[in-house]
């Protein structure tokens, strides 16, 4: 390892390859801008479709920050769906106008004090992570005196306070009925740098001493501490730090769909991002994002199985639901014969991409080889 | 000579199993110190009492802290903490970082020092890049020591065995420690391996300025480099002194030959 | 007075019905270490069979039970076959996912299957029939009883196998250590068979006295009974039997009992299960009857 691999620095002092690595780097987030542009100005796909990318590009999000406290830092959460509901919630309520906020809680007014706060979006975006790390933090001080399956109810007990508090604080959240009108602000723009920031930040962040100490815990939580590594301090940073992308998340979303209720952050939405980041393989932002599309994408390309097809002579009548015992047979495959998750475990690199030919011509070679011998 | 750790009268016990009988330890400054004892005899107890991972039962630790030139009392404080304050260990059945590279594994070490927050790590501040630029030198330096310089991108578990032990040594080391605990860091290793560690422990030692307490079974290893000899047997220390005198002390061969004494 | 003491037979009855869940996370949980979350859906889906044993194919409600029963422990027995079997060595996070997966399959496939559309559990007279006592204050449903007779009955019938037969033994010796047990040749699969059904049997029971209590059923509702079993089993201690019933019967008490002192708190009900989970985690992380961990340095 010389410093140039780690301070890349000026353009020239790279290495050839390193060079390569960035031109295709910068173009592809060129390509990635365009493709943006063209999204938002609907020379791509309809409104439909946009939502579908919105909703890949968010899951994807939540698939990192789940990733970041189980896959890199070992600590198994099923807090997830709690978390984006604060997000979404504090984002919501902030967002709001107050002449909104006024038609919405027509059961039970609002608390005089949320009735007339009203930020712009990106200001309440940000307060809704900000709030979010900020509730980590006070569960995660109790927390993570457990360990592996008890920390792991308790994340999931708190994620359920989290939503019967949201289904009975009526002046507050608009209980059960939930909140709508929320204003569509969020576009493409919005998600995509969201999770580009968050990859950025993924990326920076194992790179440093911080990532490599979250690692360690992972690794071997006692040796991790015999180092001198604080194993609570470093936990709650990643905690935290999981909960601010999870409430971002949350907040992108009630923007995208709209309308938000407490029924929408039940334990299931918890472990529906556990199977995204199993599908695309812990541990990596390659698998998270992998999972995250694949999981959007299938659950809606799958939807014919429910309005009914035709296999040759065969014809299959609409069944409501069947996508998704496809998807879910889908997934046990994964869980049961590719533990790695679909990336294999493995971060996507551009050296990876270009030697991937080389590698399937050598595994055909050596599988054509293996054939000579047996025969 | 002054001290760098003392354990006055320490005690431990699990329920009602007394791991540890009134233990009294003392080592100096640059010294290197064996605890030496049958299988059972509660020596890893002892390392684990020091490091903070039991808090004993009754008796206190003091350790001389170099920053503020004074005794404190660790008893019982986060394993954490006490790694912060000076003293470094290596595990009996060897704990390195497995999915990380050999060079992590340093970089580790060094993170009790690291002074740069959270947010300024990740925002690569220049008060960060140099920091990682120091830790990187300074890990690539001991990994050279040791011979391994061009396996620093490997991952921690393909190297050989006994590279393993000295890797394990060296992210203790990496924490610019004042105290290195050892947990028989012969363990496995044949003859000449075992030669071979004596001569580093040593040279550890002298270059790194730190005192070294080490659990062992390879008596040649013990008798060769230790300066100072604790015998525990049942969690009683039965003997203590130079090599030679411990190696003719009667209840210390009583307790390795097993000797009936009712 | 009377009201209180309706009230407090409910709670009993809750808490007897939660207790017998718990006994099966709590035993899966002491053999394999896994939080058969799957156990949620096996409960729903007992609640179907049921309802079509009864309801459907009109066998009288004692057929019914039996089949629902056979059915259930089958289902229990087959996933426990197919999903948790196949990743014996793998890291036990793996299972766990696995146990998440199954749940999320087979609430699917009772969508597709059963519809969305709730289904009525079928009506029992018999076991309705409110008995009315003294001078007609005192009423109690025949339910009460039987939901306490048959979990005393159950457990005791339980606790005599774990003592008394070669196959309970292995099963406690499996419980305490997994590799030991396994070197010393017992038959480490038929164990975990053996405590599936016993698992999936328990279900079975609590889900068909959750119907009588609660008759709607729908793909999604075995989540919460299955969660607060699972508490139950976690504030008993998990792994120890006992412990489970009790665990059950206090969390069956708190959350019937606040309620009826409280009215106020009737949203929050749902909540104090939480709240008694993290409490014991925190407090006694043991549970209440829990083996002592021991911290391997």
């Amino acid at each position: 390892m010389t410093d140039k691999t780690i301070y890349p620095g000026l353009i020239g002092q790279m290495s050839k390859k390193q060079r390569r690595n960035l031109a295709l780097t910068s173009i592809s987030i060129l390509l990635l801008v365009a493709f943006f542009y063209l999204l938002q100005n609907g020379f791509l796909l309809d409104n439909y479709g946009i939502r579908i990318v919105n909703l890949c590009l968010i899951y994807s999000l939540v698939g990192i920050s789940l990733n970041l406290i189980q896959g890199y830092t070992g600590q198994f959460s099923l807090g997830s769906a709690g978390f984006m509901a604060i997000g979404a919630y504090v984002t919501t309520l902030l967002a709001l106008s107050p002449e909104v906020k006024d038609t919405l809680f027509y059961l039970d007014p609002i608390v005089p004090w949320l009735a007339d706060l009203h930020l712009p979006f990106l200001a309440a975006l940000v307060l809704g992570g900000v709030l979010t790390a900020a509730a980590a933090f006070l569960i995660g001080i109790p927390v993570f005196r457990l360990k592996g399956d008890y920390l792991s109810v308790a994340t999931l007990g708190f994620s359920e306070i989290i939503r019967i508090l949201f289904v009975n604080l009526q002046n507050v959240t608009n209980g059960a009925t939930g909140l709508k009108n929320i204003p569509a602000t969020v576009n493409v723009w919005w998600t995509g740098t969201a999770l580009i920031l968050a990859v950025l930040f993924m990326v920076r962040l194992f790179r440093s001493s911080y990532g490599r100490s979250f690692k360690a815990i992972r690794n071997d939580e006692f040796a991790a501490e015999a180092i001198g590594i604080s194993l609570m301090r470093h936990k709650l940073l990643a905690f935290c730090t999981s909960a601010f992308m999870a409430g971002i998340a949350g907040g992108l979303m009630a923007s995208v769909v709209g309308t938000i209720n407490p029924a929408l952050f039940r334990q299931s939405l918890s472990n529906d991002i556990l199977l995204i980041i199993v599908l695309g393989g812990t541990g990596t932002i390659t698998g998270s994002i992998l999972g995250g599309c694949i999981f959007i994408i299938a659950r809606e390309a799958l939807r014919f199985l429910d309005n009914g097809f035709a296999i040759g002579p065969v014809t299959v009548p609409a069944i409501a639901g069947l996508r998704m015992v496809f998807f879910s047979l889908l997934l046990m495959i994964v869980v049961l014969f590719f533990q790695k998750g679909l990336a294999g475990g493995k971060e996507f690199s551009w050296d990876r991409l270009i030697g991937f030919p080389g590698r399937v011509r050598k595994s055909i070679q050596r599988l054509l080889h293996r054939g000579d011998t047996n025969e | 000579m002054s001290n760098i750790l003392e354990l006055r009268n320490i005690k431990m016990q699990f329920g009602g199993v007394t791991a540890i009988h009134d233990l009294n330890l003392n080592i100096e400054k640059n010294q290197i110190v064996a605890v030496i004892g049958p299988n059972g005899a509660g020596k890893t107890t002892a390392f684990n009492v020091i490091t903070g991972i039991y808090t004993p039962t009754s008796g206190h630790i003091r350790y001389f802290d170099a920053c503020n030139s004074d005794f404190t009392d660790i008893t019982g404080l986060r394993p954490d903490k006490i790694a912060r304050l000076g003293i470094a260990r290596t595990f009996q059945n060897i704990r390195l970082f497995a999915e990380q590279s050999v060079l992590d594994n340093i970089l580790l070490g060094q993170h009790v020092h690291l002074k740069s927050s959270y947010l300024g790590a990740i925002s690569y501040f220049p008060h960060y890049w140099k920091e990682e630029k120091q830790m990187r030198g300074y890990a690539m330096e001991l990994l050279n020591e040791i011979g391994i310089g061009d396996y620093a991108d490997a991952d921690a578990v393909s190297l050989p065995y006994g590279i393993q032990r000295k890797l394990e040594i060296v992210r203790a080391l990496a924490s610019r420690p004042k105290l290195l605990l050892l947990d028989e860091p012969a363990a496995g290793m044949n003859p000449q391996e075992t030669a071979e560690l004596a001569g580093f422990i040593r040279e550890i030692r002298d270059k790194y300025e730190v005192s070294v307490l080490l659990i062992e079974h390879h008596m040649d290893l013990i008798m060769e480099i230790a300066e100072n000899i604790y015998v525990l047997d049942f969690g009683r220390l039965i003997a203590q002194g130079k090599p030679q005198e411990i190696q003719t002390d009667p209840a210390v061969i009583a307790a390795y030959l097993g000797a009936e004494e009712d | 007075m009377a009201t209180l003491f309706q009230q407090f037979t409910n709670a009993l009855a809750l808490g007897c019905l939660y207790g017998l869940v718990a006994v099966g996370y709590s035993m899966v949980y002491g053999i394999l270490h896994l939080i058969n979350f799957a156990n949620s859906s096996v409960f729903m889906f007992s609640m179907y069979f049921a309802f079509y044993s009864v309801s459907v194919f009109y066998l009288p409600w004692y057929f019914g039970l039996i089949a629902m029963l056979a059915l259930t422990i089958l289902l229990g027995v087959c996933i426990e076959r197919i999903a948790y079997q196949p990743l014996r060595s793998a890291p036990r996070i793996s299972l766990t996912i696995s146990a998440i997966g199954v749940a999320y399959l087979l609430e699917n496939f009772a969508t597709v299957v059963f519809t969305a559309v709730p289904k009525s559990f079928p009506d029992i007279p018999f076991l309705q029939e409110v008995i009315v006592l003294g001078n007609g204050e005192w009423r109690i449903q025949r339910l009460v009883i039987f939901v306490v007779i048959s979990m005393v009955v159950l457990i005791a019938a339980l606790l005599f196998f774990l003592e008394h037969t070669k196959m309970g033994v292995a099963t406690r010796a499996v419980s305490k250590d997994f590799e030991t047990s396994q070197l010393m040749g017992i038959n480490i699969n038929a164990v975990i068979r053996v405590t599936f059904i016993i698992g999936s049997g328990l279900t079975a029971f609590g889900a068909f006295m959750w119907g009588l209590k609660y008759p709607q059923i729908s793909p999604t509702v075995g989540a919460m009974p299955g969660t607060k079993c699972f508490i139950a089993a976690v504030v008993g201690g998990i792994g120890n039997i006992k412990g489970a019933v009790l665990g059950g019967i206090i969390l069956g008490l708190v959350e019937v009992m606040l309620v009826y002192f409280f009215p106020g708190l009737s949203g929050y009900r749902d909540i104090f299960a939480f709240i008694i989970l993290i409490l014991i985690l925190l407090f006694k992380p043991t549970g209440l009857f829990g083996a002592k961990v021991t911290d391997k340095a």
